[in-house]
């Protein structure tokens, strides 16, 4: 069942595209480059200043931040798609892609957990004033996890 | 007349240790220049990063199994923290973000250093295992300078941005320090093809 799921959109159009034009495959990896540095600085700005190490930025502003790494994750989810579609088998059995995958879902999860438990506690925060010890596991959580994220996706061309 | 009669270049083979030459002419008109080379002539330079490639640390980032991946994820990490901060000041200056006053984002400069030196460290190995191929390519060659300019002109940029000059003068600063930046990291991953 699996299977044919993967040869359906190893046959797509974005597959297809993605081996035939032979610039399409290093064009999307510098756009997924582009979109994880964007992701990862947006990040820093907003769990550093959460975590404490960057006080000098104020809460609610880091806080309008976060459309920006939405934004920087939909690229990098649609460039990601597109890989693929390319080559749907190798990327579905590799060991570093599904663990890459397992972390993004964990990112997710620990994303909710701050917009549902900490974002609205976190906008009244008055500038330079310490967050609670929760939020800021989520925030060194958050770091922690992309960053495994990037290690594991440079990962999956040595992890066959 | 076709078209490819006005114009020639013919490229003369080395016969005997002789420069080769490039003769072009144009409806008549020639001129011979020596066909300039950078990487078939032994030099000094080559016994040097012959060296750089038998270094412990070159032999070993090559010929270990994970010792190429692991510099390559290493670099992609401290790119994210560079660049990711270099951008988040730049799109600020240039008014992509709003809100975040430009100088309190620079107050993570800390970590794009951090990031630069995590690469600096990550980029010398993964040079010194290939570092004959590397010179001498042209993408790398390439990103070594956007680096270069890059570096140096978000440099200026703050300094104009903490000396409050023109408004049009940092934003182009600005522009030309991040298309600089996303050059590198392009010409980087560009290695891989060329």
């Amino acid at each position: 069942m699996i299977d044919s799921f993967l040869t359906l959109l190893s046959d797509s159009f974005v597959g297809n595209l993605m081996r035939d034009v032979f610039w399409m495959w290093p064009f999307t990896e510098n756009l997924h480059f582009m979109g994880l540095c964007a992701l990862f600085g947006g990040l820093l700005a907003i769990d550093l200043r959460v975590i404490g190490v960057c006080r000098f930025i104020p809460m609610s502003a880091a806080l309008t931040l976060i459309p920006y790494v939405i934004a920087a994750f939909a690229v990098n989810l649609v460039t990601g798609f597109m890989f693929f579609c390319g080559d749907p088998f190798r990327y579905f059995y590799n060991l570093a892609f599904q663990w890459k995958m397992a972390l993004v879902l964990l990112a997710g999860i620990n994303a909710l957990w701050f917009w549902f438990g900490e974002h609205a506690k976190l906008s009244k925060l008055a500038d330079g004033v310490e967050a609670d010890f929760g939020a800021k596991v989520i925030a060194a959580l958050s770091l922690a996890i992309w960053v495994g994220v990037i290690i594991l996706g440079r990962l999956i061309p040595y992890l066959e | 007349m076709p078209a490819n009669d006005l114009f020639h270049i013919n490229r003369s083979e080395s016969v005997h240790g002789c420069t080769p030459v490039f003769t072009c002419s144009v409806q008549g008109f020639s001129l011979t220049l020596p066909a300039i080379q950078f990487t078939t002539r032994e030099t000094t330079m080559d016994g040097f990063l012959l060296a750089i490639e038998e270094s412990a640390l070159g032999v070993y980032i090559r010929e270990d199994a994970w010792g190429f991946a692991i510099a390559l994820s290493v670099h992609a990490v401290g790119m994210a923290m560079a660049l990711g901060v270099v951008m988040l000041v730049n799109f600020r200056i240039l008014g992509v973000l709003k809100q975040v006053p430009v100088l309190a984002h620079s107050a993570l400069f800390g970590t794009a250093w951090l990031g630069f030196i995590i690469n600096l460290l990550s980029g010398i190995a993964l040079y010194s295992s290939h570092a004959t191929e590397y010179t001498y390519q042209s993408v790398f060659i390439l990103k070594i300078t956007l680096l270069a300019i890059g570096g140096y002109l978000m440099k200026l940029t703050m300094e104009a941005v903490e000396a409050k000059a023109d408004e049009a003068r940092i934003r182009l600063y600005s522009f030309v320090t991040i298309s600089c930046w996303i050059g590198a990291v392009i010409t980087g991953r560009l290695m891989a093809y060329f």
